[in-house]
């Protein structure tokens, strides 16, 4: 080989390389364009261009960098990460984050727009009218492209699916804490009725839009009976017993018992025998006359209140049982008082000024200065409005 | 010569060339002892869809290399595959909410069915503490990843909610991204500082808790002026205590301008030493309220000038407010208005100084009480005419009919 052929070839290959650099530098440049950097060095992505050519370019490296998934575009970004098996929850976080501070910094700019009128406004209030109208008419349109991008990105039958398991592994999990008393198998089966029951309702309701609220409610009520019966017909008669029980209307009774001294069997006693025809009288029946005043008392929110004082001021819970029995004695007497025929008005009074006396120095012996004061504060004016009850 | 030259640059070139191609290395280390394991080659997902463009498929990697049930672990790794900080910082941040989320909702479930009475109380306080405890355990540990304070789901400008966000970014003002993430960052501990002091009472709050609540309110004012310039803090103070404003119009209508209300509202955040800010406190005692309100009512006069204030006050005033709307009704000029208020307040003035001065059986007093009625009425008369006259005794001026009751 001459000396010129290895200049030419030399001089070619200066240009193929030359070209090759000035190429690849172009496409980082033409990125940066559409991109503006934010804190920590993120790109800002563009909403994909409709109709991109359908290139395929697999770059195949040995070691693995971020960069290697970045893209300033979404589309892209979204797929290079579905590529390298980011699940789909991570995927969901790091786009809707990324969607949000894209959408963030528009939401800025209407925002700082008006912001420097902020004083206008105050003294302006049709003007302000005005300008929210605009203004939220505009950020309305963000938020529904926002929602529309991120359905683009992520609402794929994969990412769906993966998060309906999720739903319903959650949805299983708390169904199971709710109702432990029954097997795994139960629980997923009965999971499974009653999803299927709310996709049935769901699918009726769509494919009947225009009924009448009569005709839906009569369409609940069949649902409603259909999955009892296929729950009825799934558990057994004792583990269908309970599963009603938890889902009675009195079942709530559990949690307004305040300081009442039970075990879950007698809980469970108690919501049964609300939930009878004469239910007061089967609840006194079960507890007796000294536990039902208690059941009582555990249901007044004054005794709650007691409850609570104490527990803030460190006090027994007698402490509270005492206050109770204090207003409630002090009430009755009251009433006695004040309904009093026998007495003329000024002799109730004096009567009843006497007893408030009484009964405040009763409550401040009972609770200590700092507690009473807290008492007074928050639940303490009815010992001194005996008096406004005498006619 | 010209051969060398050409040579010079091939080498030039091919290390120019070496240098732009060759793969990036990831920059931070792994903790002691840990190393990314090895690459699994095959791994590229076959389910991603047909794309309109794929820049980058690498195949020597998945990302179960660098997730980790070990946070601290997977942070390294997402460092050490160059994962930007924002990208990091989003991705742990949901994980790590979701995580906690999950672990309070099941604290919360987590309780036998039928406990009731003492043991469900006594349980309930159990969840309490342990979601508290939680909550405290999901700040630090997103403190120790990321080296920032993030609250759990704050409720202040979801970022997910882009009205929430520009509410918030028009009352805090022009701002950079950054001092802005801080002022929010910020209002949330603060918001979370005041829910748990609530929590703490009970139910039953007291004079101390008022005195705990205004100092943390003082506090976030302290904290918030540290991020924000004097200029913007000020600006900042002035704006949420204007946002209390009941009938903001007056302002307009009576005369004062936007500057007007900017000075009287700073002045109003200034004399609650900005502890009423954000709602922090709201029990004051009788003498405290007395003395900011006089503080309050002093500096704006200073502020507004004797002119600006008399309209201030008029324009905070229901009377006047109810007497504008009525010479409004009846296109009467706002000066008549104006000059009603004044006879009102003169009347008023003039019968509580009779009532200090003189006994009530004095006949004298009696007769210059009925003397200043007559004036006053037919002054009023004078000024809204007849028909807004009769409008007005059935549309608060029943003191012109009593007014020994002023």
């Amino acid at each position: 080989m001459n000396r010129n052929s290895i200049l030419i070839l030399s001089l070619g290959l200066n240009l193929l390389i030359g070209i090759v650099l000035i190429g690849a530098g172009r496409r980082s440049a033409g990125s940066a364009a559409v991109s503006a950097l934010l804190p920590g060095n993120r790109l800002i992505r563009q909403t994909p261009a409709p109709a991109s050519p359908q290139t395929n370019i697999v770059t195949t490296t040995a070691s693995f960098h971020w960069s290697q998934v970045e893209s300033s575009d979404y589309q892209v970004y979204v797929a290079n990460l579905r590529a390298i098996g980011c699940p789909e929850h991570t995927l969901r976080d790091i786009i809707v984050a990324d969607v949000n501070d894209l959408y963030g910094g528009r939401v800025r700019e209407i925002a700082d727009s008006v912001s420097s009128r902020f004083w206008e406004f105050v003294i302006d209030h049709e003007a302000f009218e005005t300008m929210a109208t605009d203004k939220i008419h505009e950020l309305e349109k963000i938020a529904e492209e926002r929602k529309e991008l991120l359905a683009s990105l992520l609402e794929t039958p994969r990412a769906l699916e993966e998060r309906q398991a999720r739903g319903r592994a959650e949805a299983l999990a708390r169904f199971r804490m709710r109702y432990e008393f029954l097997s795994a198998d139960q629980s997923a089966g009965m999971q499974q009725i009653l999803e299927q029951s709310a996709a049935e309702a769901a699918k009726y309701g769509r494919e009947h839009p225009n009924q009448s609220d009569s005709e839906r409610q009569k369409a609940h009520r069949d649902f409603e009976a259909a999955k009892e019966e296929a729950i009825k017909g799934f558990l057994s008669p004792e583990d269908y017993a309970e599963y009603r029980l938890r889902n009675n209307p009195n079942v709530d009774l559990r949690l307004q018992l305040a300081d009442m001294n039970l075990t879950d069997a007698e809980a469970r006693a108690l919501v049964q025998a609300k939930s009878e025809a004469k239910g007061a009288e089967a609840i006194q029946q079960l507890l007796g006359p000294e536990r039902y005043a208690e059941f009582q008392r555990a249901q007044n929110q004054d005794y709650e209140f007691a409850l609570r004082l104490a527990e803030r001021f460190d006090l027994p819970n007698e402490t509270a049982a005492h206050v109770y029995e204090i207003r409630s004695e002090a009430e009755r007497q009251a009433r006695r008082i004040q309904e009093d025929k026998s007495r003329d008005s000024e002799e109730r009074i004096a009567i009843l000024h006497a007893m408030q006396i009484e009964t405040e120095r009763s409550l401040s012996e009972a609770l200590g200065p700092k507690a009473f004061q807290a008492y007074q504060r928050n639940n303490g004016t009815w010992f001194s409005q005996f008096t406004e009850g005498v006619k | 010569m010209l051969l060398l030259f050409s040579l010079c640059m091939n080498l030039v070139l091919v290390v120019a060339a070496v240098y732009r191609f060759a793969p990036l290395q990831a920059q931070p280390s792994l903790p002691a002892g840990q190393k990314l394991a090895a690459p699994d080659l095959g791994t590229v997902n076959s389910n991603a869809p047909a794309l309109p463009a794929l820049l980058s498929v690498t195949n020597a990697f998945h990302w179960r290399l660098i997730e980790s049930t070990n946070y601290d672990l997977y942070v390294a790794k997402l460092r050490a595959v160059g994962c930007p900080e924002k990208t990091i910082r989003d991705i742990l941040v949901a994980d790590v909410t979701e995580h906690y989320r999950n672990l309070r909702t099941e604290c919360e479930l987590d309780q036998p069915f039928w406990a009731a009475g003492r043991a469900r109380w006594k349980l309930i306080r159990e969840s309490q503490n342990h979601i508290a405890a939680l909550e405290q355990e999901q700040i630090d540990l997103l403190q120790r990843l990321l080296g920032v304070e993030i609250f759990p789901e704050s409720k202040l400008a979801d970022p997910h909610h882009v009205e929430e966000l520009a509410v918030a970014r028009y009352i805090l003002g022009p701002m950079t991204d950054e001092k802005f993430q801080k002022v929010l960052g910020l209002l949330a501990r603060y918001e979370r500082l005041k829910e748990r002091l609530k929590e703490s009472q009970l139910g039953v709050a007291t004079d101390e808790d008022d005195e705990a609540m205004w100092k943390l309110g003082a506090a976030q004012g302290r904290d918030l002026a540290a991020i924000l310039s004097p200029v913007e803090f000020e600006e900042l103070a002035a704006r949420i205590s204007g946002m209390s404003l009941f009938d903001r119009n007056f302002f307009r209508e009576v005369g004062l301008t936007a500057a007007d209300a900017r000075a009287i509202f700073l002045a109003k955040a200034r004399a609650h030493e900005f502890s009423t800010l954000f709602d922090f406190s709201d029990e004051e005692s009788e003498a405290l309220r007395a003395t900011r309100e006089t503080a309050f009512t002093n500096a704006i006069a200073k502020s507004l000038g004797p002119g600006k204030f008399a309209a201030y006050e008029r324009a905070v005033d229901d009377e006047f407010r109810r007497l504008h709307r009525l010479t409004m009704d009846n296109n009467l000029p706002q000066a008549a208005a104006v000059t009603v208020y004044e006879i009102r307040r003169a009347a008023r003035d003039e019968m509580r100084r009779l009532r200090g001065e003189t006994d009530p059986d004095d006949p004298i007093r009696q007769e210059r009480m009925t003397e200043i009625q007559a004036q006053m009425e037919a002054a009023v008369l004078q000024a809204l005419g007849k028909a807004a006259f009769d409008q007005y005794l059935n549309r608060g001026g029943t003191w012109l009919t009593n007014a020994a009751g002023l």
